[in-house]
């Protein structure tokens, strides 16, 4: 601790430069942890998907017709069928996204294991036709509670009055534990008040959820649904769950090769400036570390020094970049409108970013530390 | 007086691209506990190499150099250089001090090599900022100090680890006459008062007269002598 005031002295011997040092590793950190954020929310999002759960979509985005649903329900191996669809509005302004999911009237029995409602205020819910569920999230961000009559201004969902104003009555909230989701502006309502209300797509659905008892018969099943519905204007795309997230995943590209050459292309870049930058520092004072040397400081010593400063300079960066990415990561949640839910900067990700920190602080002061260590008492004070 | 500074046989050779040059040839000296010697000599002489062998900041080609009991031509780097932090403060033509490190700080410096606590550090470097008269500019930064009393923030700076030899390269070269009198003063007082053993390399002969003894050095020998009973 007594050689910190030598080190802070020696890091801020030039502050322009520091600053615009420290800066760059701010940005690169703040990448690192954006990015690696943002991944890590989409594999979660693989990872949670169920493998005894299909959903079945339309290969070209459309809407399906609701009319699907007994069919599919009749396909064997099938233990229950349900539908959602979804529309993205705000309230009072666009700071305060809210997604609307329309459900029907079995959705939150069948996920009874992934959402979690008093009975009272399921029952309330199933009862009002207006009635919405909202997450605890949703509740506190926009004060809410159940008794409230809220407006929703859609963004994606005219009702036939030529409106984009739908009312709710708040009946309660539900969870959903160890989700990411849980976080979000969700608010579920009856399908029934959607399906009347809106001006288009009356009579179709944007998914379903299929249920099955056995997930080894995940590929025969979703062929039979698909096959039910081959020679239909509107063909269907049956997989399981974590198969559709994964493909969701896919139509990005793949990220994991974006994320690692975007951050490595930054740390690379971060090596050779801060590498730079700290030879030009060890040049500048030469003088002065020979000096250190005369007075007893080892030739380790010094260049522990060196290391300390590069390494104060980068992890003191590092986690501020990284601190930055946490504070923003929810912001870009809110500015995805909730597709990227549980967008977070996840403990690991901060420690290995603080590891990569460490390591390039040692690796671009290692040639300036090296000659610091070999630096010739006498060469040295000889040159002013 | 039993010798603190022992040379024997000293040779210093630097290779210089496909250049040898013998900068001392089989040199001896003995230096006494208490006095306070002025190497002379003109420039090339080789005075500044005996002093930097005297203070273990170099190593001789051949012969043995022992200070303070420890034969320091056989040191390791590392044991070298704690030897120094132990045993030599150093005073240079320069000063030689840390730009961005306060008076205060820059006399630390040496401490911070020790297992002192902060709080005995301090006091010890508010007696030593007293010992050189410069208790009122704790907090100046060197450039901050003129060229005296950066010279007087180098001398707590040497004395702060109470040192066993001072060793003083030009100490008043940068100096005007009446700064370089108050150094001189000052270096006089360390070696009479507390009997600092003192090396000094100077050019000028009005410093030399402060020295007890003044020792000549032409083409990397010794060539004359003379002890001064006072000044």
């Amino acid at each position: 601790m007594k050689y910190f005031r030598l080190v802070w002295t020696g890091l801020w011997r030039k502050k322009v430069r520091t600053i615009f040092t420290l800066l760059s590793i701010i940005v690169a950190f703040v990448l690192f942890g954006m990015l690696q954020g943002i991944d890590t929310a989409f594999k979660q999002m693989v990872d949670q998907g169920r493998l005894n759960v299909l959903t079945v979509m339309n290969p070209a985005g459309l809407p399906l017709p609701l009319a699907y649903l007994p069919q599919i329900e009749a396909v064997h191996g099938v233990t229950g069928a349900t539908y959602r669809s979804l529309f993205i509005g705000d309230y009072q302004s666009l700071n305060n996204i809210v997604i609307v999911l329309p459900v029907g009237a079995n959705y939150l029995a069948l996920n009874s294991n992934l959402f979690s409602v008093p009975p009272g205020e399921l029952a309330a819910f199933l009862r009002t036709r207006t009635g919405a569920l909202i997450t605890p999230a949703l509740a506190l961000r926009l004060h809410w509670k159940a008794g409230d009559h809220v407006p929703i201004h859609a963004l994606n969902a005219m009702k036939k009055d030529g409106s984009p104003d739908w009312t709710f009555d708040i009946v309660g909230t539900f969870d959903m534990p160890g989700y990411p989701s849980r976080d979000e502006s969700l608010l579920l309502m009856n399908y029934p008040y959607y399906d009347t209300a809106r001006a288009t797509d009356a009579g179709t659905v944007q998914m379903y959820q299929v249920d099955i008892a056995d997930a080894a018969q995940a590929a025969a099943i979703s062929n039979a649904i698909d096959n039910l519905f081959a020679n239909s204007p509107n063909r269907t795309r049956t997989e399981t769950e974590k198969a559709s997230a994964q493909g969701q995943l896919a139509q990005i590209g793949d990220l994991d090769f974006f994320v690692e050459a975007i951050v490595g292309a930054a740390f690379a870049t971060l090596l050779l400036l801060t590498g730079s930058t700290l030879m030009q520092s060890y040049r500048e004072r030469i003088h002065e570390f020979a000096v250190m040397k005369t007075l007893g400081f080892t030739d380790a010593g010094v260049a522990a020094l060196v290391l300390s400063e590069s390494g104060v300079l980068g992890v003191g960066a590092a986690a501020l970049g990284l601190l930055a990415a946490h504070l923003l990561l929810p912001a870009v949640g809110r500015l995805a409108a909730g597709q990227i839910p549980g967008l977070h900067l996840p403990w690991i990700v901060f420690a290995i970013g603080i590891g990569i920190a460490v390591l390039l602080a040692l690796a671009s002061a290692l040639p300036a530390a090296w000659r610091v260590r070999q630096l010739s008492i006498i060469d040295a004070l000889a040159v002013r | 007086m039993t010798a603190l500074v022992y040379l024997h046989n000293v040779v210093k050779r630097y290779v210089r691209g496909r250049q040898t040059m013998e900068v001392l040839h089989q040199l001896d000296l003995e230096v006494p506990a208490g006095q306070f010697l002025a190497l002379m000599g003109p420039s090339g002489s080789g005075k500044t190499t005996l002093l930097n062998l005297i203070s273990g900041l170099d190593r001789p080609t051949s012969g043995e150099v022992t200070v303070a009991g420890e034969r320091i031509d056989q040191l390791s780097s590392s044991r070298l250089a704690k030897w120094r932090a132990r045993h030599v403060g150093f005073v240079f033509q320069f000063y030689n001090l840390m730009p961005m490190l306060s008076a205060e700080r820059n006399i630390e410096l040496p401490l911070l090599l020790t297992s002192l606590p902060g709080a005995q550090r301090k006091r010890n470097v508010a007696a030593a900022l007293e010992l050189v008269g410069l208790a009122t500019h704790a907090k100046h930064k060197p450039a901050e100090l003129s060229g005296g009393q950066q010279q007087r923030v180098a001398i707590a700076r040497a004395l702060i680890a109470d040192p066993t030899l001072l060793v003083c390269d030009e100490p008043t070269g940068d100096l005007d006459r009446a700064s370089a009198s108050d150094i001189l003063d000052l270096l006089q007082r360390l070696n009479r008062e507390q009997g600092k053993t003192i090396v000094m390399v100077t050019h000028d002969q009005k410093a030399a007269d402060y020295a007890s003894r003044i020792l000549h050095v032409d083409k990397g020998q010794l060539v004359a002598a003379s002890m001064q009973s006072a000044v």
